[in-house]
């Protein structure tokens, strides 16, 4: 399945900034898509969608850091660069507590936001190669016999075959095969590369 | 390797570094910790403090967003660096967006602005105490 272009959310209520931004956006080639409250853009959210969101901090209704708690508490995992005429120190320290990428305040340069931009792009970007190759790793991992999931568990806690074979009461060669079939399943090219899938999968213990 | 104490054993747990060339609030916050049952090591400048660690791990550190010497946010960086853990509350110029959100960025637990300094210790007594 081929990924969809990444795209800058814009969420501010004031029609004038929402203009300059998306001018501001297109001029760089970032495709761009504003709403004009949280609730909208909670409307239309897609979790599937790659990109990230430049969130105004003060809105009639729901204010940016409801919206960001929103969307934490719906495990979304889209990038904030919170940006706001009138911040205090309390209010930048919640929302990049609460993981937002930054907080900035008007009026900033053009460059800055683009440079922010980008690196909650690339940011989004990381998160979702991750959960690809974490879904990958649990995708093999469901392929796996209850035999060979169990030799897998005992493999990468660092047991030996003779060991395995007999916490498992069957012969070492009958592990040596579940074992080759497990490294095959899973693509692993060694050993170290099959315990940090399954820490990666979080699969341990 | 640098020349610091990364042993788990050598933190101590109720030791609260200060790092801030204000001598007066130094030692205003020395009276408050104390009385909060924290031991309490005080520094003009970052690079104190750093020459500080191969002795003694802190529990916690606080510090002034703009030493003499580094900027806090810096100090962050160097602490990261050295693969040093150390929960870090920094006292920012009242307003000073910009250098609460660099130093969130570089993992400080929070940053409070100078006049509400005092007051916020309460609130953070369990990280001071390294609990």
């Amino acid at each position: 399945m081929k990924e969809k272009p990444a795209t800058v959310f814009v969420v501010d209520d004031d029609d004038a900034v929402r203009t300059s931004l998306r001018l501001l956006l297109k001029s760089v080639g970032l495709p761009v898509e504003t709403h004009a409250s949280a609730q909208a853009f909670l409307d239309a959210y897609d979790p599937e969608r790659a990109g990230c969101l430049v969130l105004d901090i003060r809105m009639p209704g729901m204010s940016g850091l409801e919206l960001q708690q929103r969307l934490t508490e719906m495990h979304a995992i889209l990038p904030i660069v919170f940006i706001t005429g009138h911040g205090d120190v309390p209010m930048a320290v919640e929302a990049m507590q609460h993981g937002a990428v930054d907080f900035i305040q008007k009026p900033f340069r053009d460059q800055d936001l683009i440079d922010r931009i980008n690196q909650a792009l690339e940011k989004d970007n990381a998160n979702r190669a991750g959960l690809r190759e974490r879904d990958a790793i649990l995708r093999r991992m469901q392929q796996l016999t209850p035999r060979e999931r169990e030799v897998l568990d005992l493999v990468t806690k660092g047991k030996a075959n003779k060991v395995i074979a007999g916490d498992l009461g069957v012969s070492q060669r009958t592990v040596e095969i579940h074992r080759a079939r497990v490294m095959e399943k899973m693509a692993a090219s060694s050993l170290a590369h099959l315990v940090r899938m399954v820490i990666e999968a979080g699969a341990t213990g | 390797m640098q020349p610091v104490a990364t042993d788990p054993y050598s933190r101590s747990a109720s030791l609260v570094a200060v790092v801030d060339a204000d001598a007066a609030l130094c030692q205003r916050l020395r009276a408050r910790l104390e009385a909060l049952g924290a031991e309490v090591d005080a520094h003009a400048s970052a690079n104190a403090f750093l020459a500080s660690l191969a002795a003694r791990l802190p529990a916690c550190l606080i510090a002034d967003a703009t030493l003499p010497d580094w900027s806090a946010a810096e100090l962050l960086a160097e602490l990261q660096r050295r693969g040093l853990d150390i929960p870090t509350l920094v006292m920012a110029a009242s307003g000073d967006v910009r250098t609460a959100v660099a130093v969130l960025r570089h993992g400080a637990l929070d940053c409070i602005e100078k006049p509400f300094i005092e007051r916020a210790l309460a609130t953070h007594v369990a990280v001071l105490l390294g609990h």
